[in-house]
């Protein structure tokens, strides 16, 4: 079974810290002014993008399994790409046999 | 029906590096220049360098340490004496808030200039770091409102926690990639 990609709780956790080691950068390089605000901006932009970056790779993880589930024969059909990559016999089960991409028994 | 083909693994991650970069700098801003309104003036000596922020812009590259003659003075309005008031604060991390570093307060103040020699000695971690001061004095008819951005040494690598800080920022960046790719 394909472990699902992306860790939310270790992103927010690296993005909260590398959002405040830039902060900490820019203030070390005179680049900003120990009162501006990115000083907050930045750890809290760093553990929003923590967690969205690992629940995206998550959702595209899961987007990328879909065509290897209904090449097995279950459902959800088939959607986008996938459609034109599968043969002629996916698109429904047989009629006789009841499983996808089986030959009819000859009679 | 096509699959949206921008939706790809992996431009979305090549793009965030950079844009984490770059939205920093872009929002940031210049420190703001020393000013000081009213009929006040403050100055400072440190090293045969005088910093007034009446006339100078940038107080930057100030010694970490040392000593500084500072003078104050006030055209009043009324008396002497008055009633004379003010503070001096530092103001903290993100705007937060800020602390105040010296005050005071007279109820009849005879003196119109004020001057001394203080002796500082700031930890090396400051160096470089933006440090923005305000200051107001206030008595009957007069109020004069100060502040100046102070940046102490070269800042950057010279700055011991500097190079701690980058390597900890390069390890919670290859963290965070690694709490993407994690399972895949």
């Amino acid at each position: 079974m394909m472990r699902k990609r992306g860790r939310p709780v270790v992103g927010a956790i690296s993005g909260f810290f590398l959002g405040l080691l830039l902060a900490i950068d820019l203030l070390l390089f005179s680049v900003v002014a120990l009162d501006s605000i990115l000083v907050l901006v930045l750890p809290i932009l760093g553990l929003v993008v923590g967690i969205a970056l690992p629940l995206i790779a998550r959702r595209s993880a899961a987007g990328a399994t879909t065509p290897e589930v209904t090449r097995a024969g279950a459902t959800p059909p088939p959607t986008g790409d996938y459609v034109a990559a599968a043969p002629p016999n996916d698109e429904a089960p047989d009629a006789t046999t009841g499983a996808p991409g089986e030959p009819a028994p000859s009679s | 029906m096509t699959r949206r083909s921008w939706w790809r693994p992996g431009w979305w991650r090549l793009a965030a590096v950079p844009a984490a970069v770059a939205l920093p700098l872009l929002l940031s801003a210049e420190p703001a220049a020393a000013e000081l309104d009213g009929p006040c003036s403050a100055s400072g000596v440190i090293d045969g360098t005088t910093y007034d922020p009446k006339t100078a812009d940038e107080f930057d590259g100030l010694p970490r340490k040392g000593d500084v003659d500072w003078t104050g003075s006030v055209t009043p309005a009324e008396g002497p004496p008055r009633a004379t008031k003010g503070h001096v604060k530092v103001k903290l991390p993100g705007g937060i808030g800020e602390v105040t570093v010296g005050s005071w307060s007279e109820p009849d103040d005879e003196e119109v200039s004020k001057s001394d020699v203080y002796e500082y000695d700031l930890p090396a971690v400051v160096e470089g770091i933006p440090i923005p001061i305000t200051g107001v004095h206030e008595e009957p008819g007069v109020r004069c409102e100060g502040s100046v951005t102070v940046t102490i040494g070269d800042g950057g690598f010279g700055n011991p926690a500097t190079i701690p800080a980058l390597v900890l920022t390069a390890l919670s960046a290859g963290l965070l990639v690694v709490s993407v790719k994690a399972g895949a």
